[in-house]
């Protein structure tokens, strides 16, 4: 599943001068994706797990690499994201990349909040990503 | 046990139905199967992504919490993915394979609900969970 550009767009990228690791996604949510129409009928909601796709997809670009998401430490959802209520987030993640059983993976942290009010916060995630080879 | 079709056990719709068939309950567990097509919205490059793994385990759990609510006279409840932890990826199935998930409940408080989850593929485990679910009962 690939969910830029029909779930999500992208606005703007900004990386961090002092870790490349490190950026805040400026993102806009497409309330006319077809999931709106299953999840669920006549009340959109957006699914959760998308979120996490959403995220992932922006940490390949961050790294450049295509990743399988090994583990989740923690995936926490803190409020309900809707394409009509809320359609623009940021999304921040921070990356390091790291050496597990002689492979090289990258610890994942990342949140998103509602660009219209930071204190609506929609998710927390830490995990580990494994570059495709 | 008495068959439901899957859409009186769970609220969600295509195109983000990710479980077939609840192939046994109880309040305590379930085991349920979910046949992965070419075109399920989660695939790419031939596989299911993690993420339609963990939203094939959360909709198993609503699954099993709807059957209990129909058992009990009850509309099948909506319940949202509040937190998933220590998910553990073997591997990606394939499209054309066959997803078996138990679910079992670990605890139950203020609709609340912890379970585990273990999914497999010709009885290899593809990735384990646990997962808390928020339900509202309309």
């Amino acid at each position: 599943m690939k969910l830029q550009d029909t779930y999500f767009k992208i606005d703007n990228i900004n990386v961090s001068a002092e870790n490349q690791l490190q950026a805040q996604f400026e993102v806009t949510l497409l309330e006319d994706h077809p999931v709106y129409q299953g999840h669920f009928p006549g009340e959109p909601v957006s699914p959760g797990v998308c979120s996490l796709q959403m995220v992932k997809e922006c940490a390949q670009i961050l790294a450049g690499k295509e990743f399988f998401i090994g583990y989740v430490k923690q995936y926490k959802l803190l409020s309900v994201m809707t394409p009509q209520k809320n359609p623009k987030i940021i999304i921040g993640i921070q990356l390091t990349e790291e050496e597990k059983e002689e492979k090289k993976i990258y610890k994942i942290k990342a949140s998103a909040t509602d660009a219209a009010n930071s204190e609506t916060k929609f998710l927390d995630l830490s995990g580990e990503l494994t570059p495709i080879s | 046990m008495r068959e439901w079709t899957i859409k009186d056990l769970i609220p969600q719709r295509q195109p983000i139905m990710m479980v077939d068939k609840l192939c046994s309950a109880s309040a305590e567990d379930a085991t349920t199967s979910l046949f992965l097509k070419e075109d399920n919205m989660f695939c790419h490059n031939g596989c299911i992504a993690e993420a339609g793994i963990i939203e094939h385990m959360a909709q198993s759990a609503s699954a099993m919490a709807g059957y209990n609510c129909k058992a009990a006279g009850k509309p099948a409840p909506v319940g949202f993915i509040g937190e998933v932890k220590k998910f553990t990826l073997n591997f990606l199935p394939q499209a054309g394979s066959t997803l078996s998930t138990t679910i079992k409940v670990v605890s139950e408080a203020m609709g609340i609900t912890l379970i585990n989850a273990a999914t497999s593929v010709n009885g290899e485990v593809a990735a384990t969970c646990q997962m808390k679910i928020f339900i509202r009962e309309d």
